[in-house]
Formats: structure tokens, C-alpha cells, sequence
């Protein structure tokens, strides 16, 4: 309550949440989820780490694990702190601020009875205190369903309508925004676990429940110049990208892959790679669209502190690591970074900052652990 | 299952994330100041006519020179382009009386480009605007050309086409469209209204162009109206005068992202307030207008704070020359101590009297302590994560119909 500028979250400094492990698919740990613990080699950041929600009924545990529905055994919590007097929340993100993404809010918007219905499940399995579904304030009649929804039931899930910039769907954005969400009454500090899922994840998980087997398919956008059917599908898992493609139909031959968002999603060099769980977006762009960075001097045009939402300097970064000073990288924040690419895809010098920034952190971790 | 039958003319490409660019760059920048010059250089060709191209053409062709001359001097990473001198020229030529000899804007093009290309490496690389580097010495060189007695500006019949040399000192001027030339005339040549005030405050300033004054008659009988100023039928540099065409441009450079509106508001706004609550120095002692009130009907507060506000360089230099993202403050903070100082410096040189052409030399002087701005006014992290505060749309062009299909 005594922190109006500043409110904790309890979040890794360097989980990042795109880092899933690289075995996890469709027969290991089906169903990550978000989870806003902190790595194990990050000891600098959080006095006090969160707690992994888990299901607190064995019952309930024991069908979780019976579908294939895990966490990730390797985001370990560092500590338990006392539950007394303090909240977990978990929030589900219907927000989709990334750009040419359209899976979450599809979800939301064709299955708005079962999301919310899934959010009281959810509640209830992670018994967690509140639910927050976060969604597009711009989308009136949607905030109206939901809102009348939540109301028929027992006003769960809270309804978060938020302004749609990205990168609000990054989970530390959302656990911020929810805080926000609370005012001063309910101090952010005692919140001491966090949870984000997306809507496709919380179907998927609801419908496993209610059927009684694994979830096997995953929600993603396809998009891009060269996809002939652009669109939200629900794809197999373990599927080959190359037949998804041809399943969509190409007008061109593809220059770039991408898997997973626009800005934060890695090339894929091969058609044989598959469908993984947590990729949200498969886009592919002709070489007239895709783009190729000519880095050049900076401009000093100040883009990339404008744009960045943790207000970092991405540039005095840069300049620090190319100059070797680590020391000054280090001082600079470099772990509060939410790797989004707004600095890169910003900058009119085509610098990359986003890698420097990364540079910074690596460095960083390796000083502390040395 | 069957293999992929997919049509890979290329191998895929690989590449660091993010896979999207906003579009911004450097031409983008350029292009922009490129077309935010051309209603300030409309409106100097129209009042000054042949001399005033000839001015723009010897400033850009000295430009072209001076990156011509950089080739060989140049760092190699410095960033060089025909379009970024062609601009610098441009603002060079638009900031010099349309009097000046031709050697004055080419040796002021060629050396303004040679030092910060060639020199220095470049934009982002040189502290200071090169035009106004340029300019700065040529007043060292050519002080007395480039403040000069008379301003000439083209009578209403001979617009575009007149000479300025053929101009008649106008003792009894009531204003541009009041005032009748005798035959022959084709320009008047008045006085810069800055210049004036400045000649009001000091007794006897270095290069002004008349002697202390007394308030009531600087404003009755002295400065032309104030109108003229939007038109730019008054004194001044070639893309100085005419207002409305440098508020045309600002707009679009805000528009395009290059000018913060916010800085113009704090520059102006600065220079305003110190007119209004400054004590204006005339030949018989100090005379107050406490918010812009006057004794009599006479509205000198008022008059006083308008013509610093159009009858000089300010608007120029704040709305475009300010503008140039290389030499001004990074952050949005920095950009309005920036323009709190370039105001307060114009105006203490206003004051004092000390060179015309103040707001150049107080952008300057406000360019040489950016480092030191951006140091105070960088971002600091301060242990923890700030509010999710950023409401404007950061990526306004990639935003996709979100419904999918």
C-alpha cells in the first residue's frame, strides 16, 4: 500500500516465458503454463520468490496427471513463503497485442460461456483467491458478455478490460496490470503467486477435464504474404509445419518462417519441424516482405526509450556492451527487460538492441555466478 | 503420411527476433524535413524573389561541395547522403538575408557539411545542427552581411519576379499593404522587427539598426504591424518572416514524428512569459507592462510579446531547425529543458543585445550540453519495474484484424 509508484511483482528476472524447454511437446509435460517463478540460476532479483501453484486437491492432481498435464518440473520454487494473510491470483490472458496474432481473443469470442465456466474450474483446482481474463477494452459487446457471464455466476472471473498495446499479453505486464487493476487497497506485495494462462490453454485444459483425455491440438494463427488462407486453426500437435502449410495453401515461395509471435518468434530453417505446444502464430513472408536488417550508426533519435514499456535505456545498453563495459550494462537494468523487440522494431538505425540487451543480461549472470 | 510438397525457391531464411520493423529510418527523417522546407522556401521565393533562389542554390550547392569534400576525410562509419546536405544547404540558405553575396552561403554550405561529415562523422555522431554550424561562422566571417541595415522585401506588384536591389528605405512606413511605392521601386527595405526591439533595449547595441528608443515610438511609428509578420512582409532571413508557412511546416514535422509539440509549446512559451515579465529597456530608463498591460490605449505588452514571438529567427529555429532528432535530447523530459533553454538563451541575448541571430546561437549552445541533459534526464532503474504507463500505440502500422478468420 505504501508503493504508489511502484509495485512489486514476483517474476523472474530471466524466466523468460518464451524459453520452454526443448523436449516439452505433445507426449512430455502437455500443458505448460505461464508460470512466473524464478529460474534457478537467477539469484540477484525477488527477496522472495514465488510460489508454483500446483492442485492443492490430490483428486484433482491425480487427473491432471492421468491427461498429461504438467508444469514443467525445471521451474522449481525457491521457497515457501506463508500463505497467511496474503493471495494467489491467477490471470488468463484474452489479450492479443501482438501484431497480426489472433488466437486468444478467437477463443474468447467463440467459446465465452466455456472460458468463464473454465475460469471457475480453474479457480477451484489451483484454489486460487482471484481470476482475473484479461481482455481488449475496445471490444465492447465482448466486456459486456463476459461481464454479464461472470455476473450469472459468482462474479468470477474478475473482468480486466485493458487498453490492447503491445506487449500487454507478456505475462509480467499482465500480473502488473492486474495489480493496477487492485488500487491501493490490496498491496501487490501480498500477492505471492502468479499464474498466466492464455484462453487456448484454458480451453484446452477445461475440455481435457470435461472429456477425460489429453488435449492433442493446439490453437494457432497462420499468417503472413505468402499464406493463401491466412487464419486462426486448430492444428494437431506434432503436426509437420511443411503440411500445415500445405494444408493452407501458399501463393509464393516463403522466404522467412517464423514460429510463434511476430516479435518475439525464431526462424525455422526446416519444413520438419512440428507443432509444439505454446506456439501461438506459424507466419511465413515472401522475401519482398520479410525484413532484413542494414544496421547503421544511432541517430540519437530516442525511438527506443520512448517505445520500451519497462522504461529501460536500450541504447546506453548498447553502447556498453560494444564498448565492453559490462559494469555499466549491469547497472543498467538489463534484467528487467521483457525481450518484446519494440526497441528493435522502433529504431530507425536498425540497431540491435534486443541482442545487446540480451548480451547485457548473459554477462550479468555470468559475473554472479562466477 | 506424406511428405511436404512444398515449393522452397530459396532456402528459408534465418534471423534474430523481432521479424517486424516500424518502418521508421533515416530517409524517413530526411524526406520529412525535405518537405517540411519547401512552404518556408515558397514563401522566400515569393518575397525575395531571384535573390533568394540564388542564395538557396549557392547554399546547396556549397553542401553538395562540403559532402563531396567529406568523401576523403569522412570516418567510415560516418552516415553521408546528397539528400541529408541538400537539406543542410536548404536550412543554411533559409536562415541568411536574401542580400548576401554567393559566396557567402556557398563557403557557409561547403564548411558547415565538410566539419560535421567530415570531421566530426556525421548525423548522430556531431553535437551540433551543420547548418548551424555553418552559419555560426559566417557570422564570424561576414558579421556585418549577415546582419545588414536594410532588409529588402519585394513590393506586392513585383512578387516572385522583382529585384530587392531596387528598394527604397521606407521612413514612413504604415505597414506593407498600406503603403504606396513611388515608380521604379520594386522593394522596401525595412527593418527586422527583432532587430528594433533589440535597438529599443540597448542604447546602442553592436550591429542594430537604430539607436535607443522610446517605447511609444518603437510601436507607434517604427515596427510595421503585426499582421505582417504571419504573411512575412517584414524584415528578416529567407525562411525567417513568414510565419504561417513555418507553423505549415512544424505541423507536418509533428505529424511525421519529427517535431515534439510539446518542446515548441515550452521553447514559445518561455520566450513569451520572459517578454511579458521582463522590464524592456528604452532611452528613457526602464519600461515595465506587467502582463501585458501599457499605460494608455496603446497595447504594448501585447505587441512586445508577439513580435518576439514572429518578428525573428524563433520560429524557424524551433520549429524546424530544433527539430533535428541528431542534436537535441533523447527523452521527452530532456526535450523540454531543452526548449526551456533555448528560449531563455534567446531571450538573454535579445536582452543584452549581444548577436543577431540569437536563437541559432541559443540552439547552439543548448546542442553543446545534450550530453549532459540526456545524463539527467535518461531513465534511471530504480530497483523495480515502473507502471504499464505507455498509452500511445507503439506499433500503429503492424496492427492486424484481431478476429482472425
Amino acid at each position: 500500500a505504501g508503493e504508489p509508484d511502484w509495485v512489486r511483482v514476483f517474476a523472474p528476472a530471466a524466466g523468460r516465458v518464451g524459453d520452454r524447454a526443448a523436449g516439452m511437446s505433445a507426449c512430455g509435460h502437455a500443458l505448460p503454463t505461464l508460470e512466473l517463478t524464478p529460474d534457478s540460476d537467477q539469484h540477484s532479483l525477488g527477496d522472495t520468490p514465488a510460489e508454483v501453484l500446483r492442485p492443492q486437491s490430490g483428486e484433482a492432481a491425480d487427473r491432471l496427471a492421468r491427461l498429461g498435464i504438467g508444469l514443467d518440473p525445471s521451474r522449481t520454487a525457491q521457497g515457501s513463503p506463508s500463505r497467511e494473510g496474503s493471495r494467489t491470483w491467477a490471470i488468463i490472458d484474452g489479450l492479443e497485442s501482438a501484431p497480426y496474432a489472433a488466437a486468444r481473443t478467437r477463443t474468447l469470442i467463440e467459446h465465452p460461456t466455456e472460458i468463464v465456466e473454465a475460469a471457475r474450474n480453474l479457480r477451484d483446482l489451483l484454489r486460487t483467491d482471484i481470476v482475473y481474463l484479461a481482455v481488449d477494452r475496445a471490444r465492447r459487446t465482448l466486456v459486456t458478455e463476459l461481464r454479464r457471464l461472470a455476473k450469472a455466476g459468482d462474479l468470477c472471473p474478475t473482468i480486466l478490460p485493458l487498453a490492447n498495446l503491445y506487449p500487454r499479453c507478456h505475462p509480467r505486464q499482465l500480473a502488473r496490470l492486474a495489480a493496477d487493476h487492485n488500487g491501493p487497497s490490496v498491496s501487490a506485495s501480498s500477492v505471492v503467486a502468479q499464474a498466466v494462462f492464455s484462453t487456448c490453454e484454458l480451453l484446452d485444459i477445461h475440455r481435457g477435464l470435461r472429456r477425460g483425455r489429453p488435449p492433442l491440438t493446439q490453437t494457432l494463427t497462420i499468417g503472413g504474404d505468402v499464406i493463401q488462407r491466412p487464419g486462426t486453426y486448430r492444428i494437431p500437435l506434432g503436426m509437420s509445419v511443411g503440411s500445415v502449410l500445405q494444408s493452407v495453401g501458399l501463393s509464393g515461395a516463403p522466404a522467412r518462417f517464423v514460429a510463434g509471435s511476430a516479435m518475439t518468434g525464431s526462424a525455422v530453417r526446416t519444413l520438419d519441424a512440428v507443432v509444439v505446444r505454446g506456439i501461438e502464430g506459424l507466419f511465413a513472408w515472401s522475401s519482398a516482405r520479410v525484413w532484413e536488417r542494414a544496421s547503421s550508426g544511432c541517430l540519437r533519435c530516442g525511438s527506443c526509450l520512448e517505445v520500451c514499456p519497462v522504461r529501460i535505456d536500450p541504447i546506453g545498453i548498447y553502447s556498453a556492451v560494444e564498448v565492453g563495459n559490462r559494469g555499466e550494462a549491469m547497472a543498467a537494468s538489463a534484467e528487467t527487460c521483457l525481450d518484446c523487440g519494440l526497441c528493435d522494431y522502433a529504431c530507425p538505425a536498425e540497431l540491435e538492441l534486443m541482442a545487446a540487451v540480451q548480451d547485457a543480461r548473459s554477462s550479468q549472470a555470468w559475473e554472479v555466478t562466477r | 503420411m506424406t511428405p511436404p510438397q512444398v515449393d522452397l525457391a530459396e532456402p528459408l531464411r534465418g534471423g534474430r527476433p523481432p521479424h517486424l520493423h516500424g518502418g521508421l529510418s533515416h530517409r524517413h527523417f530526411t524526406r520529412a524535413f525535405l518537405i517540411a522546407c519547401i512552404p518556408p522556401v515558397a514563401a522566400g521565393l515569393v518575397l525575395y524573389g531571384q535573390a533568394a533562389a540564388g542564395v538557396l542554390f549557392w547554399a546547396a550547392l556549397g553542401a553538395i561541395a562540403g559532402e563531396a569534400l567529406a568523401h576523403h576525410t569522412a570516418p567510415p562509419t560516418a552516415r553521408r547522403s546528397l539528400a541529408q546536405s541538400l537539406l543542410i544547404g536548404m536550412l543554411l540558405g533559409l536562415t541568411l538575408p536574401p542580400t548576401v553575396p554567393w559566396y557567402v552561403p556557398l563557403l557557409g554550405g561547403l564548411t558547415g557539411v565538410w566539419i560535421c561529415v567530415g570531421i566530426l562523422g556525421g548525423s548522430g555522431n556531431c553535437l551540433w545542427h551543420p547548418a548551424l554550424i555553418g552559419r555560426a561562422i559566417l557570422q564570424l566571417l561576414f558579421g556585418g552581411q549577415l546582419a545588414p541595415r536594410d532588409w529588402p522585401v519585394l513590393i506586392s506588384e513585383r512578387v516572385w519576379s522583382g529585384s530587392i536591389h531596387a528598394s527604397l528605405d521606407a521612413v514612413y512606413y504604415r505597414g506593407y499593404h498600406w503603403s504606396k511605392p513611388p515608380f521604379g521601386v520594386e522593394a522596401w527595405a525595412l527593418d527586422r522587427p527583432v532587430d528594433l526591439l533589440v535597438g529599443g533595449y540597448a542604447a546602442s547595441p553592436p550591429g542594430s539598426a537604430s539607436g535607443g528608443l522610446g517605447w511609444l515610438e518603437l510601436f507607434r511609428d517604427h515596427l510595421p504591424p503585426w499582421q505582417d509578420t504571419l504573411w512575412g512582409t517584414v524584415g528578416g532571413g529567407i525562411g525567417e518572416t513568414c510565419t504561417l508557412a513555418l507553423v505549415l511546416a512544424g505541423v507536418f514535422l509533428v505529424y511525421r514524428g519529427g517535431l515534439r509539440w510539446r518542446f515548441v509549446c515550452v521553447a514559445l512559451g518561455t520566450v513569451a512569459l520572459l517578454s511579458a515579465v521582463l522590464p524592456t529597456r528604452t532611452e528613457d530608463g526602464l519600461a515595465w507592462f506587467p502582463l501585458l498591460t501599457a499605460p494608455g490605449q496603446f497595447p504594448a505588452g501585447v505587441a512586445l510579446m508577439l513580435f518576439h514571438l514572429t518578428g525573428g529567427g524563433l520560429l524557424l529555429g524551433c520549429l524546424i531547425l530544433a527539430a533535428d532528432p541528431a542534436t537535441t535530447p533523447l527523452t521527452d523530459r530532456g526535450r523540454l529543458l531543452f526548449g526551456v533553454g533555448v528560449g531563455a538563451l534567446t531571450m538573454a541575448a535579445r536582452w543584452f543585445g549581444l548577436v543577431p541571430g540569437s536563437t541559432y546561437w541559443a540552439i547552439l549552445a543548448m546542442s553543446t550540453l545534450v550530453p549532459l541533459i540526456d545524463r539527467i534526464t535518461k531513465p534511471r532503474w530504480r530497483g523495480q519495474e515502473p507502471r504499464c504507463a505507455q498509452q500511445r500505440d507503439p506499433m500503429p502500422r503492424h496492427r492486424a484484424a484481431k478476429d482472425g478468420r
